[in-house]
């Protein structure tokens, strides 16, 4: 181990030149109006978009959701999550699971961010925040607080590197999951959710 | 797998009379390379001075690639990772099956990972009594038929949907023979519900990366399925296995090779999922695996930071170069045999295998710089490709009728007064064959040229002799 990283290390030393330095990045910022342009591109990415004066509407909006793509009513949220506290007797009929969602459920789950630059939704794991809940569900319901927009991936680094460490897992969830492998035709749902739908609160 | 190109013009001329293949390769052109134009045109930044800045990250990462692998090793340990270091393929092959033995691993599901095609992984974890699955749909695909990819983006860019249907009826013999499965919704969801099994019994998921971060210790891994995620987040281990060339200094640096990246690959400004990996699972944390493991592979790399050819080292694997190339676009990629086929494979493979097996894959271009004209990284791929054509020719490696060709021509072009009667007399030879009709439609040894081709009548006078008689 020990002499394959040495002896990696020693060639590459010898391979050294001079670094030149990398001009600064020329991107455009987004800065004029993310929430709206966070809606269009989130659309295009084939997520489907609800806005929600307050957090509050969560669970009748969701139950209407489900009415209408003919979803079971019956909702994956974790016991730990803090959304366990919206007024969920708002919505009559909808059961709340707390067990891990299968590839056919519907789950709940609370974005830390949105970017309005790819209509992107940003996820930081944690004690409160399990990551694969993203990947197994059928339908995944995402609560995304208007405040949470930024413009760009390069805002969110910022937040990252002020709280002082990466999570161990941060994902960026665009649109729902897809494959182009037979045929190049892209098909929904390959592995992750077929459907995505972003609330946006306040 | 293991690189064998020596076989290459029979290989190519075999892909040419392969209807199926030349169907699938129809699709190259709406499938990647108007959707890529299209991503790049709506970017409000020009393609060029993006790619301009890609260049300079990459080039200046590997300019210190060692401290960029320390930082990183630094980091990733510190966030609770293990970072392990192979020189060569078989060091990696062994690196990861002592992890996944000491953590008593059975089957592991893999995602898309070329560098463990590179180094041969499964068949090496099968002979180990361990049960990989790729998971990848494309991948899962031609797993299934034991084929290897076809392209370095889109495995099974060569197989039909029907294919894809006899491979999940020979293979899935639990599920009910009358089903049906003739359409790709249908086979998408059975595929969807094969492999959730496989990933919640896995015990392990090895995945690639696509770009490494030294600042933070993470690995970025960009996929549209999210079968990376479930690789990762699953199972109790979660072993990296990518090339030392990945690295890059900050966060930011990644920012601007994804923007790069996924419009180069699928023309997407982003796909549906781009995932940091910074470590195990943190104490409290709602799920993630228990360990974490980054095995960083050599297998020629480093050789290469200080040679003719470094700039190949710049590579983001998005597969554009394949995309536009008129080689790969008739022949495909399997012809090629190796792991990386296209433009890209002709400029990396002489490097990582040595042009014993490689010495056909640089010539298999015509140096039209499509391939250069849409790098993202701009690497100067005719460039190399023309380096290993004259390591090639300068270590005799057998193209014997070719080198001996071009050591003829070379002789008769140092000698002006021999090489003028005998242009002159071959076009008096041309003339006569071109009759009346102007055109030569064959001549000995050069059937293959004609195929499609033929020539023009050669002027009565050459260019040289009017010349003169009008000084």
């Amino acid at each position: 181990m020990t002499a394959a990283r040495d002896t990696i290390l020693a060639t590459l030393a010898k391979g050294r030149s001079a670094v030149k330095p990398v001009p600064n990045y020329v991107l455009p910022p987004w800065t004029n109006d993310a929430p709206g342009h966070f809606m269009a591109k989130a659309k295009a990415s084939v997520a489907e978009v609800h806005t929600l004066s307050a957090v509050d509407e969560a669970p009748e909006s969701i139950l209407a959701i489900m009415a209408a793509n003919q979803l079971q009513p019956r909702l994956h949220l974790p016991s730990t999550s803090p959304l366990q506290a919206l007024p969920w007797h708002r919505a009559p009929g909808l059961k709340i699971a707390p067990e891990p969602p299968s590839g056919n459920d519907s789950a709940l789950s609370q974005a830390d961010y949105g970017i309005a630059e790819t209509g992107t939704l940003v996820f930081l794991s944690g004690p409160q925040s399990a990551s694969s809940w993203h990947f197994r569900p059928g339908c995944e319901f995402v609560l995304l607080p208007r405040y949470g927009i930024v413009p760009r991936f390069e805002d969110i680094i910022m937040r990252i590197k002020a709280l002082g460490r990466m999570p161990a897992t941060l994902n960026l969830i665009t649109g729902p999951s897809r494959t182009a492998d037979i045929e190049q035709t892209i098909e929904l749902g390959a592995h992750g959710p077929r459907a995505i739908h972003i609330l946006i609160a306040g | 797998m293991t690189t064998d190109a020596t076989s290459f013009p029979q290989d190519a001329r075999a892909a040419l009379n392969n209807a199926r293949l030349q169907g699938a390769l129809t699709h190259l052109k709406e499938g990647f390379q108007v959707k890529r134009a299209a991503a790049f045109a709506a970017y409000p930044i020009p393609f060029e001075s993006l790619r301009e800045q890609g260049r300079a990250i990459k080039q200046s990462a590997l300019a210190q690639l060692d401290e960029l692998l320390v930082q990183f090793e630094a980091q990733a340990s510190a966030n609770g990772g293990k970072v392990h270091w192979a020189r060569d393929a078989a060091e990696a092959r062994d690196v990861v099956t002592r992890i996944l033995k000491e953590s008593s691993a059975k089957t592991v599901t893999k995602g898309k990972s070329m560098v463990t095609e590179e180094i041969e992984l499964n068949p090496h974890l099968i002979a180990n009594g361990l049960t990989p699955i790729e998971t990848d749909l494309g991948e899962y695909i031609i797993q299934l038929r034991n084929e290897r990819p076809s392209h370095i983006v889109a495995p099974a860019f060569h197989l039909r949907r029907s294919d894809v249907e006899e491979s999940f009826r020979e293979k899935h013999e639990t599920l009910p023979p009358s089903r049906s499965l003739d359409n790709r919704p249908a086979l998408v969801a059975e595929a969807r519900g094969v492999l959730r099994r496989y990933f919640e019994a896995a015990d392990a998921g090895i995945t690639g990366a696509n770009f490494l971060v030294a600042e933070t210790g993470t690995a970025i891994i960009v996929t549209n399925e999210g079968n990376g995620d479930l690789t990762r987040l699953l199972p109790r281990t979660h072993i990296v296995v990518t090339g030392i060339e990945k690295v890059v200094p900050r966060l930011e640096d990644a920012s601007v090779l994804l923007r790069l990246l996924t419009r180069s690959a699928t023309g997407q400004e982003i796909t549906s999922y781009v995932s940091f990996m910074s470590g195990p699972k943190r104490t409290g944390d709602a799920d993630g695996p228990e360990n974490f493991h980054v095995v960083l592979v050599d297998n020629g790399r480093s050789a290469l930071v200080a040679s003719p050819v470094h700039e190949v080292l710049q590579c983001i694997r998005c597969g554009a170069c394949m995309n536009h190339c008129p080689v790969y676009g008739v022949i495909g990629g399997h012809a090629y045999g190796a792991t990386y086929p296209g433009p890209l494979g002709a400029a990396l493979d002489p490097g990582l295998d040595g042009l014993a097996k490689t010495y056909h894959l640089p010539f298999a271009s015509s140096f039209c710089g499509r391939c250069e004209a849409v790098c993202p990284v701009k690497i100067p791929l005719t460039k190399i490709m023309r380096y290993w054509r004259g390591e090639s020719f300068a270590r005799g490696i057998p193209r014997s009728p070719f080198n001996t060709g071009l050591k003829l021509w070379a002789w008769a072009a140092r000698r002006p007064n021999f090489y003028r009667r005998m242009a002159s007399a071959a076009a008096r030879v041309m003339r006569i064959l071109a009759g009346k009709s102007g055109r030569i439609r064959s001549l000995p040894v050069l059937n293959g040229w004609f195929v499609a081709r033929d020539l023009a009548k050669p002027a009565a006078e050459s260019f040289q002799s009017q010349w003169r008689r009008r000084q």
